[in-house]
Order: structure tokens, then sequence, then C-alpha cells
């Protein structure tokens, strides 16, 4: 590298006070004896200084208001609770707990259930649910099928009940 | 009252931030209130668009609504939001080359993509022995971006190289070497003009 590129390459520092005595009257020395050098240095100094001068801008007055009907747009306020909402979630509850239940009830094999009296209380007995009824089937061997069939009851779960129906045999 | 105003200029940034990220939206407002200006001033040198300027900044408070647990006190609030603000500004510059390369090569372009037609070189305005800020602010458009992004943020935004550095993720070194080739680029193109300013 030459003399005047060494140079250049510090006028930034140069011009910002960020050099060392020594490399400062390095430069001095060059652009004491270099005209071109002595310009540049002049002129980016100039130059440098003539931009801290120009003029700020701001931003327009309707800025906050599209900036906050922007963020409002992106990111709307927290809903209030929704009485739509509100209903779709309880009847979602209700049918996964209704469908929970029919399943566990559906499995339960009632042959083997013994008939509870009436409680010390004089509560009645809870009804039993209807089960599958080894009579309404039309046949043992044709079991599987019809509950194959039963759209309701397509889960391997339900196909599993053929143990239910062996049980039921005995 | 007099509690707000002191609350207002005298709450650090971070702590705005730090209460923002808890919850507190009057701590946005007041970031926006105290940032919009030095940043659509940054933004606005690398577009030149007022416009555009304004729609980069509606972005940047944007990310900052949406990001702001990605906020570390590690850094400083100012470096990580102008941080946001120039790799906006960066992308609208290189969606509007393309849009550009695009255009020009609609029309039988040649090679010469980015010899937009620059008004500041004609005879009439060499004449004018005045730079303005216009002529400034088109001589920085003229700068490739990497030079652009340092020489806003030295001269006109006020940044230490240091806090430089760290928004562009360069190292100090580069950073100082940028700047010095900015102000060399910006000086051979503006030499006509100041000729004759003493």
């Amino acid at each position: 590298m030459n003399t005047c590129d060494n140079a250049k390459a510090h006028f930034s520092d140069y011009i910002d006070g960020l050099l060392t005595p020594e490399e400062q009257a390095q430069v001095e020395a060059h652009t004491a004896v270099c005209a071109e050098c002595r310009t540049v240095l002049q002129q980016v100094t100039q130059l440098t200084e003539r931009i801290h001068t120009v003029a700020a801008i701001s931003a327009s007055d309707a800025f906050d208001q599209n900036l906050r009907a922007r963020i409002m747009g992106t990111f709307p306020a927290d809903p209030k609770p929704s009485y739509k909402r509100t209903f779709t979630f309880g009847f979602s509850g209700a049918a996964v707990l209704a469908a929970l239940t029919f399943f566990v009830l559906s499995t339960f094999d009632g042959s083997n259930v013994e008939t509870v009296p009436a409680g010390i209380s004089g509560a009645a007995p809870k009804a039993q649910p209807e089960l599958i009824r080894q009579d309404a089937l039309p046949h043992p061997s044709l079991a599987s099928e019809t509950l194959k069939k039963d759209s309701l009851k397509n889960s391997p779960a339900h196909v599993d009940q053929k143990i239910q129906l062996v049980g039921q045999e005995k | 009252m007099e509690n707000q105003v002191r609350y207002e200029n005298e709450t650090s940034d971070e702590v705005l931030i730090s209460r923002f990220q808890q919850g507190d939206n009057y701590a946005f407002d007041l970031l926006v209130k105290r940032y919009k200006d030095p940043l659509i001033n940054f933004i606005y040198r690398f577009l030149g668009s007022q416009t555009d300027a304004e729609d980069v900044l509606q972005e940047t408070f944007l990310r900052l609504y949406k990001n702001k647990h990605y906020y570390k006190e590690i850094a400083k609030f100012s470096t990580w939001i102008y941080t946001i603000a120039g790799n906006l500004a960066k992308t609208e510059l290189r969606k509007r080359r393309r849009r550009t390369f695009f255009s020009i090569n609609q029309y039988g372009g040649e090679e010469k993509d980015y010899d937009i037609p620059d008004d500041s070189n004609n005879p009439e305005q060499e004449t004018n022995t005045q730079i303005t800020d216009d002529i400034i602010q088109e001589a920085i458009e003229r700068l490739s971006p990497k030079f652009k992004e340092v020489i806003i943020l030295r001269d006109i935004q006020g940044f230490s190289y240091d806090e430089i550095s760290e928004m562009i993720k360069v190292p100090l070194g580069t950073v100082k070497s940028r700047v010095n080739r900015a102000r060399l680029k910006l000086q051979a193109d503006l030499q006509h003009l100041m000729k004759d300013v003493d």
C-alpha cells in the first residue's frame, strides 16, 4: 500500500479523533506534503460536518393512529367471553362425556351383575342400562358381524365384545 | 402529572421494555414516542421516501409488539430496535432492487440495472455550490447498502463505532473501515460541488 492509501485509510479516525498521537502526526505529515490528500481530507471533514447538520425528519401526525390501527388489526384485544363459544365448548364436553359413558356401559357385562334391592334409604336402584341382549342377536355366530355393522360400535373395543358373548354362553 | 412527566423522561428504555414484557402497554406507547422520530430519520435515509419509511417504521414497532419477549437485557434496547429497523429497511431495498431489475429488463434494459437517471449530476446542478440536504440524501442513496448503513448510523444518528458493530453484527475494525470508505465515496461523489466551498 502506498503512502496516500495508507493515509486515506486513517482519515475517518483522524476526523473522529481516534488516532494515537503518533498516527495523527503521520497523517498530518503526509497531508502537509501531498496536495491531493490534503484536499481530500479537507473535503471529507467538511462533508462529514455537513452530514451532521442534515435536517431531521419526523413521523407524520397520523403515524400513531395508523400504528394503533395496524396493531389492533394484527393483535385484536382479548375477546370478551362469547356465549356461543361457551355453549359450543359445553356442548362438546357433554357429547364427549355421553359418548364415554355409552362406551363404558356398552362394554360392561350385565349378565354378571346381581340385581340390587332397594337400599336402606329407600332409594330406587339405578336403572341398569340396556345392554346388548343375547336374544336380540340373530345368532351367536353372527353377533360379531352385527356389531361391526353398527356404526356406533366400530371401535375395536366393541368388536372385542365377543368375549362377553362367550361369558354369556356359560 | 409531574410524576408522569418524570416517569416518561427518566425511565430508561430497558425498564420500559421490561414493563412492556410484563404487560404494561403504556410502556410500549412511551417507547414508540421516544423512538419514532429517530427511527424514521434512520429509515428515511435508507429509502429516501417518507411513505415507505413510515411503512417500515410501523413494521418495526409491530415486530417490537409481537416479539417483545425476544429482547434480553444483555443488549441496549436502542441497539436492538435499530437492528430490527435496519434489517427491515435493507429488506425493503432488496425488494426495490428486484422490482427495478424486472422493470428495466421488461423494457429490454442492459446490464446497467442500477444506473437510474441521476438528476443531481446534471450541468445545471453542478453549478450549484450549495450542498443541500437533498443532494446529500441522494448521494447517500447511491452508496451500496453496507456503506449506507454505517454512514447513517455514524454521521446522521451519531452512534459510536462499538454500538454500530453490535447493531450490524460485524467486527469493530470492519465498521471503521466501512465508515472511512463511505466517507471517501461521498467525497468523491460530491467533490465537484465542494470546489467552491470554503
